[in-house]
């Protein structure tokens, strides 16, 4: 209390003289959100507009909301919203609990260099490039000579063709998803696990917990506002699904199961440049995921104490 | 101290940069689904219509033109006193894999055009994968545009710039003292004025044009002649007797591993709806999803009824096994390679030789070769034709933020249509890489007899390039004498078509096609190949064409319509 008194009576001249180092260090990412990310918000207004390049947003025509009526319109328009909704979800429901097992899991492995070789080991394919690892899944996957359908037909089984069927395609995308980033998400996990006071723990032991029930009552406790708040960042990046690797992934045989929202804008929007119509639908896109977002941080703040905001 | 505090300082900096620089999302990937495994070589087809790069091709009409215009030695030349001017291009990138056009020392034929021009150029080359991308983005920020830049999307690309004032007019410049090969190739070759002009009457750029070339580079599907010699068949000639082929692929072992590992026929241009094609045995006149009736209506194939005929066959054949099964084609160059592949739906010509290449590894006798157009007996009188591949995309333009217009025009008039620039562009150096006698050029050893392709070497020294098309067929034929390329010329010239041209469309058609084709056309290939593979019963054919009414493709045909009916006008 005595000391925000004290700060409020200094000069903001002197204080940022005092903290010019901190700022310094903190310019680069506010400049970085403020160029790519405020900024081109201001260009969302082409969503409402007839854009013309020359023109620019200033002379463009305004259209109202008839690129949002066309795409509502489109025959596309629900099998792109559920298309998102549903490889989001799963990919949410799926993936999100992974990194926190593991880190739980191997959280109980006592000799050092195992946990740092598996915790190596697992967030390598995290820095595999998207295109590098959907064509190990094709070579992997492939019908004709991929290893998993050699498997498969050794055992006895008919190969499957993974990437011509519809059905598999969000399947293959959640999982390759989970294999590429559960050893990467599980850092954060760790840190808060290293967090917990290890007089918690000793507790515990006094009390005769055993292993279980010290990870169920002491270390799950302990580190659950770290998982509320990336669930909450989580499910603000719902909708933004990663459209390069659907882009790499899908073909005419697994659009019904794999055209979302983005891969449409992409179409439409950049390859077609119809500028307007893909801001609108990308607009609305946002819209989506900021409603999730709030109602996400409502919900938690709710039913327990912790919040984004 | 304090200079170590501000080291420090410095280098927490440069880490939270480097974090930063790392957070930006992935730039340039997930760009090319439709790239094949092709080599640079062809690119898939992103539309039916609106056929992607064909690098091969090549079709200069000037070379046509060019004996009676020799005699004014380019007094005009060069266009600037060398060396003081220097102009900026936006355009493709070298299809070959290491010689570069925005390299260091430049490539010789660029060399030698800068040499004659007297005109520094400024090259900014993008690979063809990424190609579009980039020069959207660039026309869309509007502003520090090159002085020439290849503008993708062909036609509504060139109209959709164009209205939004981004393009000179070149029509201004273009004269015959200024201009005189650009005056000439229009006059002689309307069809080049035609493709250029606006519905405005002005021209905003010249088209990449592959006329003859076209004739060479046939789009068709091919068949292993060697498993039909060996197993006693003849070349199949009617639909039916192809099936029976396909049959026999897959039941006879035609590769003699006793096993019965072949597909009989897989996939490579639009992957499985490639198979479209072969609506030519089923009463229609093309193989292009467009085609014109006699008496010059346009027409959307893919929702006539004797499609569903097509399809009805094809749906047969998938469940018969006869099919690949993977329906985006990937793993077709693996097929050929493990000598496993009977037959591939839309290849090029120069693709048909690159894959004796792939199956020779293990099976030397391997030889791909295309099939006959197929008649059908129960369309006894239709005569089916092969499309050639569509003889205008991009245009080369000239922008607004170019300094000095007309020199660029002369330069683009000099490069593109003279007869001097066409052969160093596509014959090289004469006594190097060519040699005429009586009037019949040939090229040398180092060309045709190098170990790699033709195409290749001439790449390699920045000829055949993808900065300014205006291609030739006769020297690309020069380049495979007594090869594939000569016997199928022979067997299919007389029975080759024109696409249903493609012209420069008003704002109001531009505006229909964009927002309506765009969605047509990802709910054709998807339907077509759910039909085929029997995702969609073919009972639905009906929803399916009330769909694609809902969705407008009466005004699309409409558009079509027009587009052809202007550019037959201006052909006159």
């Amino acid at each position: 209390m005595q000391k925000t008194k004290n700060t409020k009576k200094e000069p903001l001249r002197k204080l940022l003289k005092r903290d010019r180092l901190l700022i310094l260090m903190v310019l680069p990412c506010i400049l970085y959100f403020l160029i790519f990310h405020y900024v081109p918000m201001l260009w969302n207004v082409v969503a409402f507009q007839d854009y013309n390049v020359r023109k620019g947003i200033t002379g463009s025509s305004w259209v109202g909301l008839t690129h949002f009526i066309r795409f509502f319109e489109s025959p596309y328009a629900f099998r792109l919203i559920r298309n998102t909704f549903l490889l989001s979800f799963m990919d949410l429901i799926m993936g999100f609990p992974v990194p926190i097992l593991f880190a739980l899991l191997l959280n109980e492995i006592k000799t050092n260099w195992v946990k740092r070789a598996v915790q190596t080991f697992s967030y390598l394919p995290h820095f595999i490039s998207v295109v590098v690892v959907v064509g190990m899944m094709k070579i992997f996957l492939s019908p004709t000579d991929g290893i998993v359908n050699l498997a498969i037909a050794a055992l006895g089984g008919t190969p499957v063709n993974f990437f011509s069927s519809a059905g598999l395609f969000r399947w293959l995308y959640v999982f390759s998803n989970i294999w590429q980033n559960f050893g990467w998400d599980s850092i954060i996990y760790f840190a808060a696990i290293s967090g917990v006071n290890p007089e918690l723990y000793e507790a515990a032991i006094v009390d005769g917990a055993g292993r279980w029930k010290k990870m169920f009552y002491v270390t799950l406790p302990c580190i659950s506002p770290t998982i509320i708040v990336l669930l909450i960042m989580r499910i603000g990046w719902l909708l933004s699904v990663g459209f390069e690797k659907i882009i790499l992934m899908y073909n005419e045989a697994t659009y019904e199961t794999a055209d979302v929202i983005s891969t449409y804008v992409y179409r439409v929007g950049l390859l077609n440049s119809d500028f307007s119509y893909g801001t609108a639908i990308g607009l609305f896109n946002c819209m989506v995921s900021l409603v999730l977002i709030l109602a996400a941080n409502a919900f938690s703040r709710k039913f327990s104490d912790t919040s984004l905001f | 101290m304090k200079q170590r505090r501000f080291l420090s300082i410095l280098l927490t900096g440069g880490l939270i940069l480097g974090t930063l620089a790392g957070c930006v999302p992935g730039s340039g990937s997930g760009t090319s689904k439709n790239e094949t495994q092709e080599a640079p070589k062809e690119e898939a087809a992103q539309e039916p219509v609106q056929e992607q790069e064909t690098e091969t091709a090549g079709a200069s009409a000037a070379e046509e033109n060019t004996t009676s215009g020799e005699t004014q030695e380019s007094s005009y030349l060069p266009l600037c006193d060398p060396g003081s001017e220097t102009l900026s291009i936006l355009t493709y990138q070298n299809w070959h894999a290491s010689a570069y056009y925005d390299s260091e020392e430049g490539l010789a034929i660029e060399n030698e055009i800068e040499k004659i021009t007297g005109v520094n150029i400024d090259w900014e080359c993008v690979g063809s994968g990424d190609y579009n991308t980039v020069a959207q983005t660039r026309l869309a920020s509007g502003s520090e545009l090159p002085d020439i830049i290849r503008i993708p999307n062909g036609t509504t690309g060139l109209a959709d710039y164009s209205s939004q004032g981004l393009l000179v007019n070149i029509k201004d410049y273009i004269n015959e003292t200024d201009t005189p090969n650009l005056y000439r190739l229009f006059n002689e070759q309307p069809v080049y004025e035609a493709q250029a002009t606006s519905p405005d009457g002005n021209i905003y750029g010249l088209p990449h044009a592959e006329f003859d070339i076209n004739n060479y580079v046939l789009m068709w599907n091919i068949i292993r002649q060697d498993w039909l010699d060996k197993l006693g068949l003849d070349m199949p000639t009617t639909i039916d007797e192809y099936h029976d082929v396909l049959v026999a692929f897959r039941d006879q072992d035609p590769n003699g591993n006793g096993k019965k590992d072949e597909i009989p026929l897989g996939y490579q241009n639009d992957q499985m709806f490639g198979l479209y094609t072969f609506k030519e045995a089923f009463g229609f006149n093309n193989t292009d999803v467009w085609s014109v009736s006699d008496d010059g209506m346009v027409a959307f194939d893919l929702m006539d009824d004797k499609f569903l005929d097509c399809l009805t066959t094809l749906n047969q054949w998938y469940a018969e096994g006869l099919l690949s099964t993977t329906t985006d084609g990937s793993d077709s160059d693996s097929l050929i390679s493990q000598d496993r592949l009977g037959g591939q739906t839309v290849s090029s010509t120069d693709n048909v030789i690159g894959k004796d290449d792939l199956v020779e590894a293990t099976n030397p006798d391997g030889h791909y070769v295309f099939i006959p157009a197929l008649t059908n007996e129960n369309y006894p009188d239709n005569k089916p034709t092969i499309s050639k591949r569509q003889s205008f995309h991009d245009y080369y333009a000239v922008t607004v933020d170019c300094t000095n217009p007309k020199l660029a025009v002369q330069w683009l008039d000099w490069v593109y249509a003279s007869e001097e620039s066409a052969t160093l562009r596509y014959w090289g150096f004469e006594g190097d890489t060519f040699t005429e006698e009586n009037g019949q050029r040939a090229f040398t050893d180092k060309v045709v007899n190098s170990g790699t392709s033709a195409i290749d070497v001439m790449r390699g020294l920045g000829g055949w390039p993808n900065f300014v098309g205006n291609e030739s067929g006769e020297p690309f034929r020069a380049m495979y004498v007594g090869s594939y390329f000569d016997e199928a010329y022979n067997q299919f010239k007389d029975i080759m078509s024109d696409r249903v041209p493609i012209a420069i469309g008003t704002e109001e058609e531009n505006k229909i096609y964009t927002e309506k084709w765009p969605d047509i056309d990802t709910y054709v290939r998807e339907n077509v190949v759910k039909f085929i593979t029997g995702n969609r019963p073919l009972s639905e054919w009906s929803a399916y064409v009330d769909t694609l009414k809902s969705m407008g493709i009466e005004d699309v045909v409409a558009v079509k319509q027009a587009w052809y009916d202007r550019s037959q006008e201006v052909m006159q």
